[in-house]
């Protein structure tokens, strides 16, 4: 019944609900497609970050981190390889090697990062792709994978012959000659420029590091932001005083704070944008509830209580809202739809954005998280211009509002 | 003109209140517009006018082809007699550097780096860094020994100012050259790649690491303004003529040049978007004002005053409020980018400074302040003011004073 009332009350003057309406959408839909494109782009990185290179955990000799030295090393990889998959079970791990070199071929060298992988792992499958030649074998063969750009630098294509130069765990000087197998895209264009990627026991030997690994990286079946839970269970499953866990965000912590900042600044703007929408309402609902004082004299004369006269008010302005909220869903939808897929890597020019690839062609949708957010605001400012005229509204002595013209 | 003013100034007090919330509505849309347009001008002012953060030139002069493949001896000989030749405009810094790619170690650990060989004086001039070297200082000139590195890599190989650290690189001749420097300074750079990865020695040391004559692989100009470099690099580039690649840093940071189109497509399409919603705001507000005084109209038009100058009068009313709350949100605005250009109010990342695409953000942004800007922000108030006025007005001053009469 109150329902019936308040509905019926917005359309006693369309106009101005059409465009108090409008306004709200405009809102709606701006907030709703900022917030989808910001919340896509950031899984799509994460996305790449934890497919990638990096991994969703990784585990390292403790303190490894912080200052990630060649003699740093977790010794037993296997053994805690083994630990890690019986606590998580359904989680990949890999070993890997890191450490610098000098790569040269002919007349042209440059400073590399040498990367030992596990190849056959399937986290190694959905890290880089193979752009020409062929992966590296299974047995350790004294080959290399290399970035595109880096093979560019370096003019070398696959059967070609890599020189690597680099300083030993014992500080040796180590000197090896590979060939090249293939040529990868890692998607991140540092990456495609410094990395050589070389058989896992290739690189140990290269270093002289024995079983020793600098990182097992721990891939988990899920796209989650947050890994606090699985990266505790592992926490408890490890040796701490000798190794370290770490989520992807703690690792690259730049980025995942750059991130955080920008959902604040974007927050900010949504509560500006807004106040500027509550305010149009504050001043339509008043101006609506001051044309019918005398009806709301009549109401409160007859024995309406002041409670039910607020809540048809209030419900005036959330059923505004709801309609503003639906359309502006609906404009954000069109919108997004009809963009499509962007492209954010054009932004950076290909270049990485702290330590991560700018993602590439991006499927615009509405992103769930939105619309929770949309019409909580959209709550928020309906209360925010609607309260007060209904309270003006309860609160008029029958007698006099009865004699209002 | 002035007697329609007067009428309108007094029309909109009549309902105070409203008129007080639309403008409040208005000033806030102006302000975040003032606001939104300081802040991403100071990201990107800050990004462009720190070029020498990174050591990068506003134009930069290479051997043809020196940047897709960088071999030793693909140089440029004599640098200090070209750049002699160069027709620069007054106020420009420039130098050259010896440029190429190596492997530093110390007992702790190696690192793959940039090596630069420069000449100190010149090099002062052309990077923040050198100039203001953190712990120790650079080398001087007839310093053959010395080397400066960056804080990233002094942690990661566990140096200090003292250390020793082993250079090897490749050589002209295709061998693997290696020497011994001693590090004197340790410098603190924005961008941690820069921190991590770049280390510098003299030029004469690094020509005999490398075994080459009086020659460089990149001449760096500064230039007074930061806008010229476009035009100086075209200049220089018809100058020069084959064998040389001039590039600006727009060339050499497409996305600096990337953010720069898109932010000011960020501020119209946002500057848009809260000009429409302030203007609906408006247009509801004056439409009922209008409308509850159509009696009102209907006798002015009864005693003979034009339709012409009934929309003059709805127009003043929009006219006042949009002078009114644009001032307020002028000064609101001015005031927080003049504040905001001062002291930072505004985090984009943690830590000091974000890399993007090359570039170098300061993750603390100033805002810049702007009077053009903000005045142009301003004069959007008054168009959408006055076109959303002109419904209402049409529709009051079109109705026949008769029927006008009669509404109550």
């Amino acid at each position: 019944m109150l329902l019936k009332l308040a509905w019926r009350n917005i359309w006693r003057n369309q106009r101005r609900t059409v465009i108090s309406v409008l306004a709200l959408a405009l809102g709606v839909a701006a907030i709703v497609s900022l917030f989808s494109v910001r919340e896509i782009a950031y899984a799509e990185m994460i996305r790449g970050i934890t497919k990638g290179l990096v991994g969703n955990v990784q585990v390292h000799g403790r303190g490894y981190q912080d200052s990630p030295e060649l003699t740093t090393v977790v010794p037993d990889p296997l053994a805690v390889e083994a630990r890690l998959r019986g606590a998580l079970p359904g989680a990949q791990t890999e070993r890997r090697v890191i450490g610098a070199g000098l790569a040269s071929s002919g007349e042209v060298s440059t400073a590399v990062v040498v990367m030992g992988i596990e190849a056959a792992a399937a986290g190694s499958q959905t890290a880089f792709t193979l752009q020409e030649g062929q992966s590296l074998d299974a047995a350790p063969s004294h080959e290399a994978l290399i970035g595109t750009a880096l093979a560019n630098e370096l003019g070398l294509s696959p059967r070609g012959e890599l020189v690597l130069v680099g300083q030993a765990a014992d500080g040796s000087l180590a000197n090896d000659r590979f060939t090249v197998a293939g040529i990868v895209d890692t998607g991140s264009s540092e990456a495609n420029a410094t990395t050589v990627f070389l058989q896992l026991v290739d690189a140990q030997s290269f270093f002289n590091l024995g079983q020793g690994v600098h990182q097992v990286i721990v891939r988990l079946p899920t796209d989650e932001e947050d890994l606090s839970r699985p990266v505790s269970l592992l926490r408890g499953a490890l040796d701490l005083s000798a190794l370290e866990v770490l989520p992807w965000s703690e690792m690259l912590p730049e980025l995942k704070t750059a991130m955080d900042d920008k959902r604040k600044n974007q927050g900010l703007i949504s509560v500006i944008v807004f106040l500027i929408v509550a305010l149009g309402i504050l001043n339509t609902m008043t101006m609506s509830t001051f044309e019918r004082t005398r009806e709301f004299g009549v109401l409160a004369s007859l024995g309406t209580r002041r409670g039910r006269i607020l809540a048809m008010v209030v419900l005036e302005a959330l059923l505004q809202g709801l309609i503003g909220f639906c359309a502006g869903l609906a404009l954000a939808w069109v919108l997004l739809h009809g963009i499509g897929t962007a492209n954010l890597s054009g932004l950076t020019g290909g270049g990485d954005v702290l330590g991560a690839p700018m993602p590439g062609a991006l499927k615009l949708v509405i992103h769930p998280g939105s619309v929770v957010s949309g019409g909580l605001t959209t709550i928020l400012t309906m209360l925010a211009g609607g309260l007060l005229p209904a309270l003006r509204a309860s609160r008029m002595k029958p007698v006099e509002a009865t004699r209002y013209v | 003109m002035s007697t329609i003013l007067k009428i309108a100034w007094r029309s909109i007090w009549r309902n105070w209140r409203r008129t007080l919330i639309s403008m409040s509505a208005v000033g806030v849309g102006l302000f975040l517009v003032v606001v939104y347009s300081g802040v991403l001008a100071g990201v990107l002012g800050d990004a462009k006018d720190q070029l020498d953060n990174v050591g990068m030139g506003h134009v930069e002069i290479t051997a043809a082809g020196w940047r897709v493949r960088r071999g030793v001896s693909q140089s440029i000989s004599s640098p200090d007699a070209l750049l002699a030749r160069l027709h620069l405009p007054p106020g420009s810094e420039t130098g050259w550097r010896v440029v190429t790619r190596g492997l530093v170690s110390s007992a702790r650990g190696s690192e793959g780096v940039e090596l630069q060989g420069v000449a100190w004086t010149r090099e002062r001039g052309l990077s923040t860094y050198v100039r203001e070297v953190r712990i120790g200082q650079h080398p001087s000139a007839d310093d053959d020994r010395g080397i400066l590195i960056g804080e990233r890599l002094a942690d990661r190989l566990k140096v200090k100012v003292g250390s020793k650290v082993r250079v090897m690189a490749q050589r002209a001749d295709g061998e693997i050259g290696a020497e011994l420097y001693r590090v004197r300074g340790i410098f603190h750079s924005l961008s941690p790649a820069i921190s991590r990865h770049r280390v510098m020695v003299g030029e004469t040391s690094a020509r005999r690491l490398l075994g080459i004559g009086d020659v460089a692989h990149q001449i760096v100009i500064q230039l007074d303004r930061a806008g010229d470099a476009d035009g100086v690099a075209a200049r220089l580039r018809s100058e020069l003529g084959g064998g040389y690649e001039v590039l600006s840093y727009g060339d050499l940071l497409p996305a600096l040049r990337n953010i720069e189109r898109l932010a000011d497509l960020f501020v119209w399409v946002a500057a848009l978007f809260i000009y429409g919603l302030v203007g609906l705001g408006i247009l509801n507000t004056l439409l009922m004002s209008v409308l509850e005084r159509t009696r009102e109209f209907g006798v002015l038009r009864a005693v003979g005053t034009r339709p012409g100058r009934v929309v003059a009068q709805v127009l003043g009313e929009s006219f006042w409020i949009a002078t009114l709350s644009g001032a307020l949100g002028l000064a609101a605005g001015l005031a927080l980018t003049w504040y905001g250009a001062q002291h930072a109010i505004l985090t984009i990342g943690g830590g000091e400074a974000l890399e993007y695409g090359g570039a170098i953000l300061r993750s603390g942004v100033k805002t810049r302040f702007s009077l053009t800007q903000a005045l142009r922000a301003t004069s959007l108030v008054y168009v959408m003011a006055l076109v959303t006025a002109l419904y209402p007005a049409w529709k009051v001053a079109r109705l026949p004073p008769a029927r006008a009469l009669h509404s109550s």
